[in-house]
């Protein structure tokens, strides 16, 4: 089993559900918990991961110094997710993968001898092999994320000559030759498994710290979701890296100068907005992820604790937000596309955002139950198990037994007070899906389902039995309560260290989410404690491998 | 450097030198009872059953869903398959949909993220092994789930819903969603090998994936053994693009064109156009192998105006909606049908069209839907194909794998066993085939 018991919400499939109600509680503290030493960080084994289809796109952005543009990854398969993030699943470079990567690298060839982060000479400076020597030396160190040994400079060289020969009579001036071999040689770089996968070979028993260029990648793509920038690869080359505060520094450096790469990198997954951010420019769904992105960085940038997302008291709204939400400066404060600051409790919040309630909604409607297990999902780490066939079977009875008329909150407590089974997992997610009723698909308020007025929509509900009647009562029992801050600090393990949480992170996610002078911990609090920890900075053999 | 030159291995040798095949791995062919008459295969595919309450056949006959193969003339070509269960494993979404052709078990996530994310070679697979063409096999299809949630992710891949068709048992084939991307791969990018820049360029990306592959070895020899069959994977993919390669220097394309659909409806003309595709590339014998998905296994991303409310939600929930997703989709499969009859194609291929599940709101595994078409004297056309009157009861149905040992006969294949635990064939006919 991989998740620990503290995420399952009970095996409810074909037991009663008391095993929910349970687990539920078993964050509150029990009489002899202060006693207890806190629980030890393990450090983990570290498995190959391959870049996502955005590592991919930005990591190439980022060798060949200009932006790579997202239309020639129209047509790729879509990476795989877990609780949002890219990479923790394998990614398979099936055919079609392969075939994919051939054909984005192909349309970027032409291009590459043009820019100046790739041409760090050209022939009439040296001679064209010393010159091709030098640019695919530091172009393949910076892909393959370490330093070449000889025999592989060797056989770069060699391509860069098979390139050129290839070339010969075949393209016009010597510099169209010179180039061509550039071509060939970057190409297979690109193209090549080093840049594709991410190995941290593990110690054949024990443990082992992580190199320098090793640690360089890791916070990077942490950081940033792609390689290693220049000042990284700097302290990495000189090795300082490994010291502790030189690391700290850089990820403090990497979160205040790049905050826009770490918000799209890390909550932007998390809370699937950054989704939305390859959508047309005007769009209502660009225009949702500006606004979550915005929350988002103020909160990171003013160091307020991780947990205020719940509700932070403001948001950032264009004109053409203002006018959708129906709140706001009047349309005349707005210039141009710009974003405004705007003091609200009825917005900001993260399940106030637009992004996030049209993406837990189909286009036709809201569906609680779906918004609920998104909650418990990415706000509270508690896993919702999938049901079995019994239950299953008796879900079809219960849905078939509700009225054709029955409003959504009767339709949806018919599979609460159906029985344990249906209860042990409903219970979790519909009350608060209920709370957020009052905002549709598109994340507009609505007091109605329907135009004639006729459906009201209620939202009095609970939560884990304390009742709320508003969004604003949901949010403030949610901020109450210690999960928002462990998941926050867990949903960072799995994107820093790539991997689904297994039982023995509880130490470090207890350390992570320890309370800074009496408040809840910043991101920077929680960024800077991650980073400095063991588990970040070492890895452990691989269970069962053989020493 | 001393490398061999792939270029010229693959120019002069063909391309069977770039498909090692161990003896071990491969089928005994030639070996069987009946001398082969089929050489092309297609699997069909969609999620979340039918209307057919509890396992019953309900809407699943040839007055229901199943009429538009009657409307065309079709019922002769068409053995209706009753008591075939699917893999369930895990939520049959997941187990269903990844062992619909193999009938393997799948894998779930035990200690790292890695292990478990294995099915099985799929029938499919083990055609395109028979006769190399230029493409190894067409896999297309509709919609793909990059995650699901937190309880069904850290169990299964959510990867099981996306694909059919399984390279081997760590490798499952992503599906072209592009018809764009299909045509080309087809018929070319219009582009000539008399052009010489064409023909140099050409040389230029042989000589690019030499270096890729002189570069996947060298990383193979870096990775723990466990990983090392993720990245034969990689090296197949290249291996595949390499014949293509070597296909377009022989001017061995397919020429002339296939009918871009105009269906109003995008998803219609989607899949219907890559049908088209799939047929032309049969024709000039560019494949032999392909793989449609109607849907990915859940059904969960939306097939456009064709239909309200999602193909999921609709079988849990609206049945009314369920039947009109399942007539579209019946459509789509017996228009295909008729083009291969029309092609002349259908007496040596095999085509299946089978789901999941039947009833989809209690995600039954039971006498999932499956229908057999060809055309010529060796199949049961035109029959119900009955495995048990109990056909509506998990532990009583036959097991598909069954149905793929008779299949692998009109290939000229004998494979006794197909399949793994539970779901391996039984070595009793599945009542498919004719007698002879």
């Amino acid at each position: 089993m991989r998740l620990w018991a503290r995420h399952v919400l009970g095996p409810i499939c074909a037991v009663a559900c008391t095993a929910c109600s349970g687990l539920i509680g078993d964050t509150e503290p029990g009489p002899l918990e202060p006693l207890a030493l806190p629980p030890p960080i393990m450090v983990k084994s570290s498995a190959p991961r391959t870049l996502s289809n955005t590592e991919y796109r930005k990591a190439l952005s980022s060798l060949l110094g200009y932006p790579v543009p997202a239309s020639l990854f129209a047509g790729w398969t879509e990476t795989l997710t877990y609780s949002g993030f890219d990479g923790v699943l394998w990614s398979g470079l099936s055919g079609k993968a392969t075939q994919d990567r051939i054909t984005t690298v192909d349309a970027l060839l032409d291009g590459v001898v043009a820019s100046p982060r790739v041409m760090l000479c050209e022939p009439d400076d040296v001679s064209g092999e010393a010159c091709a020597g030098r640019i695919l030396q530091r172009f393949a160190s910076r892909a393959f994320r370490r330093p070449l040994g000889e025999t592989e400079l060797a056989e770069l060289a060699a391509l860069y000559r098979e390139g050129f020969s290839l070339a010969q009579g075949r393209v016009p001036s010597a510099r169209d030759q010179f180039h061509e071999g550039l071509r060939v040689a970057i190409a297979a770089i690109l193209l090549s498994p080093q840049l594709m996968v991410r190995v941290e070979p593990p110690p054949a028993e024990g443990e082992r710290d992580l190199g320098a260029f090793e640690l360089a990648t890791r916070l990077a793509f942490f950081m940033t979701g792609t390689l290693p920038d220049d000042e990284l690869w700097l302290a990495a080359e000189s090795g300082a890296l490994v010291e502790v505060e030189v690391l700290r520094a850089h990820a403090m450096r990497l979160l205040f100068t790049r905050t826009a790469d770490f918000v799209d990198t890390f909550a932007g997954q998390l809370f699937d907005f950054r989704q939305l951010a390859t959508a047309g420019a005007g769009t209502l769904a660009h225009e949702f992820y500006r606004e979550s992105a915005a929350v988002m960085s103020e909160i990171v940038t003013r160091e307020l604790p991780a947990s205020s997302l719940v509700a932070p008291g403001f948001t950032y709204l264009s004109g053409t937000l203002a006018a959708h939400y129906g709140i706001g400066p009047p349309s005349y404060a707005f210039m141009n596309d710009d974003m405004l600051r705007f003091e609200t409790s009825e917005r900001g919040g993260i399940l106030q955002q637009g992004s996030v309630l049209s993406l837990t909604s189909t286009t036709t409607k809201t569906s609680p139950t779906r918004r609920g297990r998104w909650v418990q999902g990415r706000l509270l780490c508690k896993t919702i198990p999938p049901p079995g066939p019994e239950l299953l079977e008796q879900i079809t009875s219960v849905s078939a037994n509700i009225p054709a008329d029955a409003t959504v909150k009767q339709r949806v407590d018919a599979h609460r007070k159906a029985g344990p089974a249906c209860a042990g997992c409903h219970q979790y997610m519909d009350p608060i899906g209920l709370g957020l009723e009052a905002f549709d698909m598109l994340g507009k308020t609505r007091a109605f389902y329907d135009q004639a007025a006729t459906l009201p929509v209620e939202t009095d509900s609970e939560l884990l039995g304390q009742p709320f009647t508003t969004f604003q009562e949901l949010n403030g029992l949610l901020a109450k309560m210690p999960d928002v801050n462990t998941c926050l600090a867990e949903k960072l393990v799995i994107h820093g260290l790539g991997q689904m949480p297994v039982e023995g992170d509880e130490g470090l996610i207890a350390a992570l989410s320890a309370p800074v002078d009496g408040h809840d911990p910043s991101f920077a609090d929680l960024v800077e404690r991650l980073v400095t920890s063991t588990p970040f900075r070492r890895i452990a053999s691989t269970p069962g491998a053989q020493p | 450097m001393s490398r061999p030159n792939r270029r010229d291995v693959l120019r002069w040798g063909g391309v069977a030198l770039s498909l090692p095949l161990l003896p071990s791995l491969a089928p005994r062919v030639g070996s069987a009872a009946r001398p082969p008459s089929k050489t092309r295969f297609i699997g069909c595919f969609f999620p979340s059953g039918a209307a057919m309450p509890d396992g019953a056949h309900g809407d699943w006959t040839l007055n229901g869903a199943l009429a538009p193969i009657v409307d065309r003339g079709l019922a002769e070509n068409v053995a209706v398959l009753r008591g075939f269960r699917a893999v369930e494993d895990v939520d049959v979404h997941w187990s269903g949909t990844a062992a619909f052709m193999s009938c393997n078990r799948v894998g779930r996530y035990q200690g790292s993220s890695l292990v478990g994310e294995r099915c099985g070679k799929t029938f499919d697979q083990y055609i395109a092994d028979l006769q190399p063409t230029k493409l190894r096999s067409l896999n297309v299809g509709w919609g793909h789930l990059s995650g699901w949630d937190e309880g069904h992710d850290s169990i299964v891949s959510i990867q099981y819903v996306n694909s059919i068709a399984w390279r081997d048992e760590r490798n499952p084939i992503a599906n072209t969603r592009d018809p764009q991307a299909l045509f080309t791969r087809v018929f070319g990018d219009g582009s000539t090998i008399a052009d010489p820049h064409i023909a140099y360029l050409l040389d230029r990306k042989q000589s690019i994936l030499d270096g890729v592959l002189d570069q996947l070895g060298r990383f193979r020899a870096s990775l723990p053994a466990d990983e090392v069959a993720k990245m034969d994977a990689y090296e197949s993919g290249i291996r595949d693009v390499e014949r293509e390669l070597v296909a377009r220097r022989e001017a061995n394309v397919c020429s002339g064109d296939a009918t871009i659909d105009d269906d109003v409806e995008v998803y219609i003309a989607t899949l219907k156009t890559m049908q088209n595709i799939i047929v032309r590339a049969f024709e000039c014998d560019a494949a032999r192998s392909a793989t449609v998905m109607y849907h990915e296994g859940i059904g969960d991303t939306t097939l456009g105006t064709a239909t309200v409310g999602k193909q999921h939600d609709c079988a849990h929930n609206d049945w009314e909606q369920l039947r009109r997703i399942n007539r579209i989709q019946v459509t789509l499969w017996a228009d295909f049908i008729a083009q291969l009859k029309a092609s002349s194609l259908l007496e040596q291929t095999v085509v299946v069209l089978g789901s999941n599940m039947s009833d989809g709101r209690s995600h039954r595994s039971a006498n999932i839907p499956m229908l057999v078409a060809s055309a010529g004297n060796e199949l049961r056309l035109g029959e119900e194909v009955v495995a048990t009157t109990a056909f509506d009861n998990p532990a009583m149905n036959r097991n598909l794998a069954d149905v793929y040992v008779d299949l692998f006969k009109l290939y000229g294949v004998d494979r006794p066993v197909f399949g793994e635990g539970q779901w391996q064939s039984t070595g009793v006919p599945s009542g498919v085939l004719a007698p002879t």
